[in-house]
């Protein structure tokens, strides 16, 4: 979507005009929740982010500058909310000790695309935070590299780094062992 | 970037973005598939690596937003602003027009008055306003200083 047309939303939204603020929400919600989804592998947490994110995008409309693309704003805001949940999550389950989770895919798993979904996902979910980030822009969300990059604050080098070392630890868990 | 494409780039292109060589980064594009085409047996076991991957990230479902969510973040949102009236504009308007018009009226009447009361007439009745409450009469007066 234009540039262009996001501001003149922008301005109408922060305007109170309830069709541009509903246009904004279907345009980015999906994308919101489907980030805070993989993020976090648990649908009402990734809810509670998506709420989140947008009730400061409500409140950031009014004085809203167009350094970055909304959608590339709202993302990072998204991903930060994300990261801060993951970091209390660890501190809170930091004395228990960590479950071992089998998620390699079994011959007759691959069948079942149910399970195959739960495993990848639970996969990406066990993944060092910003490879799942990386992941989750670039190859489950139509986010260009360089948008990717913008909203993980990071070079497009680092994220191909990211996305490399992401790649390879879910074959690793995924695949290799099925097949040993 | 250069158009030149190593063997050991390749590999770390098709690790990072996938089998798909539409997905490397636009500069390094041409090169990549320049290179996967003159040597594809090279690269089969990288490209099929990668194409397991692909195919489990791209059978991941869309997530969808329920309706309820989608109503809570647009009932979040501010609702449109009244907007700002000045002091003015909250004086009803008919008393407004009603005293502007007695004022000019006032005006129009106390700049004619102002102008009449330069003449002879206005003044010598106003000396034998202010003779008499002195106690003198005017006439006789008049007369006195004459003579």
């Amino acid at each position: 979507m234009a540039f262009s047309s996001d501001l003149d939303q922008i301005t109408r939204a922060a305007a109170g005009e309830r069709q541009a603020v509903s246009a904004l929400v279907n345009r980015y919600s999906p994308g919101v929740l489907a980030l805070a989804t993989r993020m976090l592998s648990d649908r009402a947490e990734a809810e509670d982010v998506t709420q989140e994110t947008f009730i400061r995008a409500w409140k950031a409309l009014p004085n809203w500058e167009p350094r970055a693309k909304f959608s590339t704003w709202l993302h990072r805001v998204a991903l930060n909310l994300c990261y801060d949940r993951l970091r209390k999550r660890r501190e809170s389950t930091m004395a228990e000790l960590p479950e071992q989770v089998d998620m390699a895919l079994r011959p007759d798993d691959a069948l079942d695309q149910s399970e195959r979904v739960k495993a990848v996902e639970g996969a990406i979910a066990a993944l060092p935070e910003r490879q799942a980030a990386a992941l989750t822009l670039c190859a489950l969300q139509d986010h260009s590299q360089a948008e990717a990059a913008e909203i993980m604050e990071i070079s497009v080098e680092a994220l191909e780094s990211l996305l490399a070392r992401a790649r390879r630890t879910l074959r690793t868990v995924l695949m290799e062992r099925s097949e040993a | 970037m250069t158009n030149t494409m190593t063997d050991a780039r390749l590999i770390a292109l098709i690790e990072a973005w996938g089998a798909d060589a539409n997905a490397f980064p636009e500069t390094e594009r041409a090169a990549a598939k320049a290179l996967l085409a003159e040597a594809p047996d090279r690269f089969a076991d990288d490209l099929q690596a990668a194409r397991d991957v692909d195919a489990l990230l791209g059978g991941m479902p869309d997530v969808t937003p329920s309706a309820a969510l989608t109503a809570a973040l647009i009932d979040a949102a501010p609702n449109a602003r009244p907007q700002r009236r000045s002091w003015l504009a909250a004086i009803p308007r008919w008393p407004t027009v009603g005293a502007l018009a007695s004022l000019a009226i006032g005006l129009a009447i106390g700049l004619g008055t102002a102008q009449s009361g330069t003449t002879a007439t206005t003044e010598d009745s106003v000396d034998t306003l202010v003779y008499a409450a002195l106690g003198f009469d005017v006439i006789n007066y008049s007369q006195e200083t004459a003579q």
